[in-house]
């Protein structure tokens, strides 16, 4: 995300968003690579990003899964309800307020 | 715009998304995924790992391009499990996306090919839209220390020859205790030879490396120029 909410619900914007979408080995988007690992599947198979109507070659467009309700709860956690976040996310790219 | 809008708009205005172009590498780097296929066949690990390469398949040519048209300013073929040097499509994407010269294509390796010629005939194929970024952590005698397996001195000349043939050449080198040594050495080396030298801070201490305290990362792995 290019930015986040502090504890007082400001918008803050982020300097340094490195991470982009990721697409695996078995056809599927993730967040990013780092949610790509044995350790984390789970947790964003549970998220439902591994629903076979999700899986790139089953979409016309690529909005159609970004876009997907799936993708929007997922952002939804981790703007609004961090720490129901992936463990990897917060991990990686989790941020606390001073 | 909403949360999840904007983030979909700054990815496809911004963003290179990684592919996993295939399964395939030959490398044993210690702290990579593929390293975990070492682990007790009992682990969960392993099981995990050997799972999804079996369910792994080589990314379709039209998935590539469906991804390389969507994203404004191109894509990267680098993944988490595999090296792209080994995707069958890789020459025709190449063609098929050269031609759109406002976009990039990076290429992330670290997986030599089998010789010199194949990297010859590559190399023809690609113009300035495509960047080659290749993983060597030390010289040619160091480097396959932790990328294991690695035909580290055809890694070198295929960086030399890609700038030979005017291509876009970038060297990532990730700074261990053991390669520390030849940072001034890999300097040269790239100076004398055009190629765009970038050292990596990493925090991938283990498997029989590690990083020297004054490298590590302020958080996750930091990419820095040639002027360290």
């Amino acid at each position: 995300m290019p930015y986040y909410y502090n504890s007082k619900g400001d918008k803050v914007e982020k300097q340094d968003v490195e991470q982009s979408i990721a697409y695996t080995a078995d056809g599927y988007l993730l967040p990013c690579c780092w949610c790509d690992a044995p350790s984390t599947r789970k947790d964003f198979e549970k998220a439902g990003f591994y629903k076979e109507k999700l899986q790139l070659s089953r979409n016309e467009k690529i909005e159609d899964i970004l876009l997907s309700q799936e993708w929007a709860q997922f952002i939804e956690t981790v703007l609004y309800k961090a720490n129901f976040a992936p463990r990897c996310c917060k991990e990686k790219c989790g941020y606390a307020d001073e | 715009m909403s949360d999840i809008e904007s983030f979909v708009e700054y990815q496809k205005k911004y963003k290179l998304p990684n592919l996993e172009t295939s399964t395939r590498c030959p490398l044993r780097c210690p702290q990579c995924t593929r390293a975990k296929l070492f682990h007790p066949k009992t682990s969960s690990s392993y099981r995990e790992t050997t799972s999804r390469i079996y369910n792994g398949f080589d990314l379709p040519l039209e998935d590539a391009i469906k991804m390389f048209n969507f994203f404004d300013k191109g894509v990267m073929l680098c993944g988490s499990l595999s090296d792209p040097v080994y995707w069958p499509n890789l020459r025709e994407f190449i063609k098929k996306t050269s031609k759109q010269v406002n976009k990039k294509v990076q290429i992330h390796t670290s997986a030599h090919q089998k010789n010199l010629e194949w990297y010859r005939d590559i190399f023809q194929t690609c113009n300035s839209t495509v960047t080659w970024i290749f993983g060597a952590d030390g010289l040619s005698d160091t480097s396959m220390t932790y990328r294991i397996g690695q035909n580290s001195k055809l890694i070198f000349d295929a960086m030399i020859l890609g700038k030979e043939m005017r291509l876009d050449i970038v060297w990532h080198y990730i700074i261990f205790d053991y390669n520390v040594n030849q940072i001034e050495d890999a300097k040269k080396l790239a100076s004398d030879n055009g190629i765009k030298l970038q050292f990596i801070k990493s925090n991938r201490t283990g498997g029989g490396v590690t990083v020297p305290k004054n490298y590590k990362p302020k958080r996750n792995k930091e990419i820095t120029n040639d002027t360290l």
